[in-house]
This record gives C-alpha cells, sequence and structure tokens, in this order.
C-alpha cells in the first residue's frame, strides 16, 4: 500500500499539470466524460419516462419538477435531453469507427500500390464531390431510416477523407530509412504495413476520427431535424429540436435546451479533438 | 496550355464517378421503376411499353449508358408526382437556393478573411485566442440552431424581420434583401468558422518569408505590407479553400432552407425524398454535385489569370 501511494500522487500531479497547461481540453474531457455517463446511465438518472405523455402537462416552462420544461405532448424535456445523449455518442463513435476502419483500409492500400491508388483515388474525388448531406439523405430514401443505416449514411462521404489523409501519410512513410530496412531484412508488404506503418500513422488517424466524431453528432442532429435520421419515436436531440420547432414562438425552451445540448457536445470534441492533435502532433501545434 | 486541357479533361472521370454513384444508389430503390412512372390506373401491357420506352429491360450496363446519354443532353427524366421533367424543376428552385448560397458566400468571405488575418498578424494575443475561440464555436454550432436563435431574436423578439418564407428578386430588391438576410448570415457565420481558421494559419505563413521581412525593412508602412504583399500572397490558397467549401456550403443550404422554408433546390431535394420521387433526388444531386466540380474547376484555371508564375 505504502509503494502505492507515491504513485498515485505522482499521477495526480501529472493531471493536474496537464490541466493546467490545456485547461480548454480538459474541461473538454471532462464535458465527454459526463455525457457518456448519462448516456451510460441515462434510464437511472432520468427524472422521468422520455415517453411518458401526459395531457395535463403539456408546454410547461422549465420549473423545478421538469427543469428543462415539458414539450407539446407534456413529456419531461431533461429526460429526453438525456436518452438525446444515447443515440448522439453512439452515432458519433460508430461513424468514427466505421469510416476509419473502412477509410484506413482502402488508404493504405492506395498508398502501397500504384495501381490500386490510380483507380481508388479518382473514386473518392467522385464522392467528395458529392455534398456530404446530399450523399447521406440519397442512401436514406433507399435504404429507409433506423439507427444503422443513418450509421452507414453518415461514414459514406467521410470515407474518403479519411483515405486521403492514410494514404498521404503511408506514401510518406514508405519512404523512410526504417520501411527500407525492413524490406531489406525480407519483411512482406502486410508485415510492413501492421508492424511499421500503421502504428506511425496512428496518431493522425486517431485525431481525425474525433473531428470525424464531432461532425457525425452534428450530422445526426442534421438528418434528424429534417426528418430523416433516426426514427421519430426515438428521442434523439436532433429529432426533439425538429418537433420543437413550431413552438420556437410560445415554448423556446423545447428548443434551447437539446439545441444547448447539441453544440456543447460537439463543441467538447472538438476542443477534445484539437488538444489531441497538439498533444500527438507537435508539428501541428497552434496551425489551423 | 497542355495544361488547361489536362485540367479541364480531369474532371470527366470525377464526374463519371458521380453518375455511377447516383446511378447504382437509383437502381438499388425498392419497387419497380416503369409501375411508378405510369399511371396509377395502367395495365400490365402499358406498363411494360414504360419500361422499353425507357429501355428499363436492357442489361444494367445498357441502362446506364441509356441514362448517361439523356443526362449529357439534359435530359434529367421527369418527376413521378408533378410529371414536369426534373430540368424545369431545377430551374423554378435555382433563384431562392442561388441567392442563399451567393449571400452566405458574402458574409463568410467578409467576415473570416479580416478576422483570419488580424489573428494572425497579432498570432497569440488575446485578439487571436478571441477569435480563434468564436471560430470553434462556429464550427461546432449547427446551422439549425444559429437559424432558429436568429429568427427568436430578430424575429419573434425584434420583430425586424420576417420569420420564413422567400421573397424573389421579381417583387423588389427591399423585400428579397429581407428574406435573404437572416439565412444568409446564419449560413454565412456557420461557414465563416474554418474559412478564418485557414485563412489565419495561411497569412501565419506568409508572414515568415523573406519579402514579407524585406518590405517591413525597407520602411513600408504595416498596412501596406500586409495588403499588398502578405494577403496578395495568401489569395491562392484561400481561394482554393473557398471553393472546395461550396460543398459543405451545398449542405448548409439543404438546412437552411428548410429552417427558414425557402422554396430552393434544397428544399425540392427533401421534399422529394419524403415522396419518395426518385428522378428528382438524382437530378438535384447529379446538378449540385457536377455544379460544384465546375465551380472549383473554374477556379482553378482562373488562378492563370491571376498568377502569373502557374503554368499556362
Amino acid at each position: 500500500m505504502t509503494s502505492f501511494a507515491p504513485a498515485l500522487l505522482g499521477a495526480a500531479r501529472s493531471l493536474a499539470a496537464t490541466i493546467r497547461r490545456h485547461p480548454s481540453s480538459a474541461i473538454a474531457a471532462a464535458i465527454v466524460a459526463v455525457l457518456v455517463l448519462a448516456a451510460l446511465l441515462a434510464d437511472y438518472i432520468a427524472p422521468h419516462d422520455p415517453m411518458a405523455i401526459s395531457g395535463r402537462q403539456r408546454l410547461r416552462p422549465p420549473s423545478e419538477a421538469n427543469p428543462m420544461g415539458t414539450d407539446n405532448l407534456g413529456r419531461d424535456v431533461l429526460s429526453r435531453v438525456i436518452h438525446g445523449a444515447q443515440i448522439s455518442l453512439l452515432v458519433g463513435i460508430s461513424v468514427a469507427a466505421v469510416s476509419t476502419v473502412v477509410g484506413s483500409a482502402i488508404g493504405v492500400l492506395a498508398g502501397y500500390s500504384r495501381y490500386v491508388d490510380l483507380v481508388v483515388m479518382r473514386i473518392m474525388d467522385g464522392l467528395m464531390a458529392i455534398p456530404g448531406i446530399l450523399l447521406a439523405i440519397a442512401f436514406l430514401a433507399m435504404f429507409g431510416s433506423s439507427v444503422t443505416s443513418v450509421i452507414i449514411a453518415i461514414s459514406v462521404p467521410d470515407i474518403p477523407r479519411v483515405v486521403r489523409l492514410v494514404r498521404s501519410v503511408v506514401l510518406s512513410l514508405r519512404e523512410l530509412l526504417y520501411v527500407e530496412s525492413a524490406r531489406a531484412m525480407g519483411a512482406g508488404p502486410m508485415r510492413i504495413i501492421m508492424r511499421h506503418i500503421l502504428p506511425n500513422a496512428a496518431a493522425p488517424i486517431l485525431v481525425q476520427a474525433s473531428f470525424l466524431c464531432a461532425s457525425a453528432i452534428l450530422a445526426e442532429a442534421s438528418l434528424g431535424f429534417l426528418g430523416l435520421g433516426t426514427p421519430s419515436e426515438i428521442p434523439s436531440w436532433g429529432n426533439i429540436i425538429a418537433e420543437g420547432r413550431s413552438f420556437i414562438g410560445s415554448a423556446p425552451w423545447l428548443l434551447f435546451f437539446p439545441a444547448l445540448a447539441l453544440t456543447v457536445a460537439v463543441l467538447a470534441v472538438n476542443v477534445l479533438g484539437d488538444g489531441l492533435r497538439d498533444a500527438l502532433d507537435p508539428r501541428f501545434r497552434r496551425r489551423i | 496550355m497542355n495544361s488547361v486541357v489536362y485540367r479541364v479533361l480531369s474532371i470527366v472521370p470525377i464526374c463519371f464517378v458521380v453518375a455511377v454513384v447516383v446511378f447504382s444508389l437509383m437502381q438499388m430503390a425498392p419497387g419497380d421503376p416503369a409501375a411508378m412512372m405510369s399511371d396509377d390506373f395502367a395495365s400490365e401491357e402499358q406498363i411494360e411499353q414504360v419500361r422499353r420506352d425507357l429501355g428499363l429491360d436492357e442489361p444494367v450496363i445498357v441502362q446506364f449508358s441509356l441514362w448517361l446519354g439523356r443526362v449529357l443532353t439534359g435530359d434529367f427524366g421527369t418527376s413521378l408526382f408533378s410529371k414536369i421533367p426534373v430540368t424545369t424543376l431545377i430551374m423554378q428552385r435555382l433563384e431562392p437556393t442561388i441567392s442563399l448560397a451567393a449571400g452566405a458566400m458574402l458574409v463568410a468571405i467578409a467576415t473570416a478573411i479580416p478576422l483570419g488575418a488580424l489573428a494572425a498578424v497579432m498570432s497569440h494575443s488575446w485578439v487571436d485566442r478571441l477569435v480563434m475561440t468564436i471560430a470553434v464555436l462556429g464550427f461546432s454550432l449547427p446551422s439549425f440552431v444559429l437559424g432558429y436563435g436568429g429568427v427568436w431574436l430578430f424575429s419573434f423578439k425584434l420583430d425586424w424581420l420576417p420569420v420564413q418564407g422567400y421573397a424573389s428578386l421579381g417583387s423588389g430588391f427591399g423585400p428579397w434583401l429581407k428574406s435573404i438576410l437572416l439565412p444568409s448570415l446564419t449560413l454565412g457565420l456557420i461557414s465563416a468558422a474554418f474559412l478564418a481558421r485557414v485563412t489565419r494559419a495561411t497569412v501565419l505563413e506568409v508572414l515568415s518569408e523573406d519579402y514579407v521581412r524585406t518590405g517591413h525593412a525597407k520602411g513600408l508602412a504595416p498596412r501596406t505590407v500586409i495588403v499588398l504583399h502578405v494577403l496578395k500572397n495568401a489569395a491562392i490558397p484561400i481561394v482554393t479553400v473557398i471553393g472546395t467549401s461550396i460543398a459543405g456550403l451545398l449542405s448548409g443550404v439543404v438546412i437552411v432552407e428548410s429552417v427558414f422554408a425557402i422554396p430552393g433546390i434544397g428544399s425540392l431535394v427533401i421534399d422529394s425524398v419524403l415522396k419518395r420521387d426518385y428522378p428528382v433526388i438524382q437530378g438535384v444531386i447529379l446538378f449540385l454535385s457536377i455544379g460544384y466540380v465546375v465551380v472549383n474547376l473554374s477556379i482553378d484555371l482562373s488562378y492563370r489569370l491571376f498568377d502569373p508564375r502557374i503554368e499556362g
């Protein structure tokens, strides 16, 4: 026990130093942690059932019983916003994961083989020419709206961005001496990619993934707002805002609180991404 | 000259991929297209006739070539519901969309470039931190949230601007400007966030160049150095980013048109999706994507006018 205490103290000290040096990243990380906890524990911490309709409680302004007021069906807005965090984080994290994994696989192939590169990059240029939300909308029009199709619809326009990044990193890494010496020692392409290239490309890919997560949360809410996202019975932030839009004059809290939650969540993930970039890649520090 | 031809030809594969993607999406659409394009009371034979007329009984490759041939002559098909040609529908909705996109672009350029340049010139000062903080905020603020915030403040509380709707230029400049002001500000300020970050980064890079130091050393006024030497040299990367950010702007148009009930191309696509009017969805995506590619090509080619160093 006694040897454990100094280590813990050291960790706490370095954590305090990090917070002092990057206060905004630390706040952002804390907000993301709160959001994750809210999403995981939504069933326990939400004061009311997010679906419970009450005719007598319609359009009540914020009060002690309903801190964020109630909507046109008398449902508690706070409970709906807490449950909304589940969909937003699920879509954000899944899109970041899907587009990063698929995009990295294609990007590595393109960076490694000239022939694949020629074909793949033309396809990616074409995909990037289609405005992202239109591609997502068209996809949802074809396959209907469910959480899975929303995740795929938002991931597809993001994939070319990952491919471009990973390809450029691979192109610069494959010329480096340590890759050449691995090749000279008889390592096959698969081994070089898995052991030497991907681990060194991890930092920029991770930073990109955090920005993709933020933009996916935004895209999910935008699709929900347009009435094309997750099915309307699911209380996602975009759906809550879409339902509240006709009451902006009479009950602005219906829009204000979910909009605040959405903005704070996207901002926190973006700031965390900025901090991650500063920490992992000193070359890009405070450039863009 | 050769490089101009090469650059122009380079958009061919991009447009081809766009066409393939759009065509395949529609191939995956549920339902029988021939039945959807026929009248509600059409007989089996009539549906077969439509199928033959449109070449829908041919193999997919043949269907694709027939469709591509029609698209190349400007025939994007007809709406399943109104039976109006898609090209006509797009043209009818073009004015509000162009007004909104151009207004937003103007707002974005007018705010982002001075602020981004200021942040770079005063880098690491409180001005820089303030501008970059606002930029990150703009990056994270959904356009519909900013839009409804504006509606709540300017339309409901202050009663300065109309809540929703669009007044065409034909009805007079004043009403048009009033109807387009808040939507353009909404979309423009959101687009400005990214542009300001890029402007700051580009200007910072140019500021460290030798000719800037020479300008200062020979006693030019700081303002002259910034305007004549720094901004002029930072222009090309900034203009390139403006070009590529049009894709994001077009995505934003779809949402902002919905917030302000503007009857533009964005609303057209949303209405068509809700009605499953596939030819219209297909036509709009194709039209906007190719428009985006052509605008970027023109920007790229215009560099040759501005910068003699780029080979013609």
